[in-house]
């Protein structure tokens, strides 16, 4: 808060321009997941009026969530140990100009919550730290896998001194909520600028409204489904009835 | 067709899912089954999580049974006020069912629990009927031995101790379309195996019913099928409307390219069944039901590759 009080001052101060030393928008500001959603790609371009290394991080929604290790008991493998952490993203991809420890050193990253291994996940009750590492390094592990964190450095391109644009790539299986895009304007080291702006992944078209029904009307969304079976069952006996 | 399944939150291949319900249907046409011990575990090898497919199995349930519910509703070879009774205890395996469900999701072991019990199931009933349709098929070729006496002894044996325990049970109720006059206990419990597999498991569990019917009711065999299916059928769509208000595990998109395939396969299917003889299609059902069996035992024996799994709630 300091911090942001101190640049507002200073802004004020040296009565600099109106505009920002860094600003981004997105291509789209809010994304639909339809019947046919096989991934997309986000456009994010921004202007620095410095030159600099930028840092832009698109964080999803955070949730709930357990992770369980298979054990193998007397031949058979079951679900043993298990962990739950309060806040995980469901997405979180990192873009950069350059690889991000060329950009700020380690103490600059963890303080920023900038990269896969600066975030920190809380556990709901007190667990062994060991557990708690092993547990959260196989989840960004797992979550790495199934294309949901990523890390793309280099993807940052500038179109000329002031202008950046990247793509970030959301698979098929993004979760839907509420975003953050961050961004971050380096120089030697230091934090020149940051901006923040939300973005929203929803869905819409069919699979959106069945989604909605299902959760508002579900007494009648179970009937919906007993009269699919019954009408396509019907339907077929009478198109395909021997004669 | 990537195709994006709403509850399930994730995209499928619309073709596979299709192929899978039309081959379901095909066999359910053939064998005179639901099916759904196969398209349950399928849906969960393709990643789709294991609530959703138990959940939509529901509707895919009523879609089968009920085209062969109006066939024995035409030739009224339904028992009403048997399938009433087998309703009631439907209702109360349903309910404690999802019940049993959601502890199993709260403790992390739904996945086990459902692999093992389809585990039991398959390999136990497989095997069964494997080696009846083995012996059948040599004692064609080979010339008859005594066997067939001597089992048939066994059984008389099993049959009158079961029976005097059976003559025992109170709250005895007279069916007289089935003209028996038994204890509404023994159909009750069937009941509620019967709604327990489906709200578990997302099977009907026609194959658990009907020689339950035929052994422990002593039903005449041409009431049976009829009233089973139409037990199965009601059950199926009470845990329908349970799983859409409890757990919000019914995808409808899902649900209709199952439905869409299993219907037009199981018309394919019965036209195929004037081919396929009795036992060589009992030995057919059987492999396959085996091969499952030991495809989703397997993955409990070996060691996976990826040992973690991830439970968003």
């Amino acid at each position: 808060m300091m911090k942001y009080y101190l640049i507002l001052l200073l802004t004020l101060f040296l009565n600099k321009p109106a505009y920002a030393a860094l600003d981004i928008d997105v291509s789209e500001p809010k994304l639909e997941i339809t019947t046919g959603f096989a991934g997309d790609t986000l456009t994010i371009f921004g202007t620095a009026d410095t030159k600099g290394d930028i840092i832009i991080i698109v964080k999803g929604p955070e949730k709930k969530t357990t992770i369980r290790r298979k054990v193998d008991v007397m031949g058979l493998w079951l679900n043993g140990d298990s962990v739950t952490f309060k806040n995980v993203p469901g997405y979180y991809n990192v873009a950069s100009s350059k690889p991000v420890f060329g950009i700020a050193s380690q103490t600059v990253r963890e303080n920023n919550r900038i990269g896969i291994n600066s975030l920190i996940f809380d556990t709901e009750d007190d667990t062994s730290n060991e557990k708690v590492g092993h547990f959260q390094e196989a989840l960004i592990q797992n979550k790495q896998l199934s294309g949901l964190y990523s890390l793309t450095p280099n993807t940052v391109i500038f179109v000329n001194d002031v202008l950046f644009k990247t793509r970030i790539y959301m698979p098929a299986n993004v979760p839907i909520g509420n975003y953050e895009i961050e961004a971050f304007l380096f120089q030697n080291g230091k934090i020149i600028d940051q901006k923040s702006r939300p973005f929203f992944i929803s869905q819409g078209g069919l699979a959106g409204s069945v989604h909605d029904y299902a959760y508002n009307r579900p007494f009648w969304y179970g009937m919906t489904a007993i009269f699919i079976a019954l009408f396509s069952s019907f339907l077929a006996v009478t198109l395909l009835r021997r004669e | 067709m990537q195709t994006y399944l709403p509850i399930a939150e994730m995209a499928v291949q619309a073709e596979m899912i299709a192929v899978l319900g039309a081959i379901v249907g095909v066999i359910s046409g053939v064998f005179g089954i639901g099916g759904g011990f196969l398209t349950t575990p399928f849906l969960i090898f393709l990643g789709i999580p294991p609530a959703v497919a138990v959940g939509t199995q529901a509707s895919q349930l009523i879609a089968s049974s009920s085209t062969a519910v109006v066939g024995h509703w035409k030739k009224s070879n339904i028992d009403l006020k048997m399938a009433g009774v087998l309703l009631v205890g439907g209702v109360i395996g349903t309910v404690s069912g999802i019940f049993i469900f959601k502890l199993l999701q709260y403790i992390g072991q739904v996945d086990l629990v459902i692999s093992i019990l389809y585990v039991l199931f398959l390999c136990s009933i497989g095997g069964m009927m494997l080696s009846e349709s083995i012996t059948t098929l040599l004692k064609q070729r080979k010339a008859r031995f005594n066997t067939e006496e001597y089992t048939a002894n066994v059984h008389l044996e099993k049959q009158t101790r079961f029976q005097k325990w059976r003559e025992n049970l109170p709250y005895k109720i007279n069916f007289p379309v089935s003209r028996v006059y038994i204890s509404a206990i023994i159909p009750l419990s069937i009941g509620i195996i019967g709604g327990l597999m489906v709200s578990v498991m997302g099977i009907g569990a026609g194959f658990l019913l009907v020689p339950a019917m035929i052994y422990m009711l002593r039903m005449p065999p041409i009431l049976v099928a009829g009233t089973s299916l139409a037990q199965i059928m009601v059950t199926s769509a009470f845990a329908c409307i349970l799983h859409a208000v409890t757990n919000q595990t019914i995808d409808l998109i899902l649900a209709t390219i199952l439905i869409t395939g299993s219907v037009v396969g199981a018309q394919i299917g019965v036209r195929l069944s004037r081919f396929i003889k009795g036992v060589t299609a009992r030995f057919i059902l059987a492999s396959i039901i085996m091969l499952v069996g030991l495809k989703l035992g397997s993955a409990l024996l070996i060691q996976p590759d990826n040992l973690y799994n991830i439970v968003i709630q």
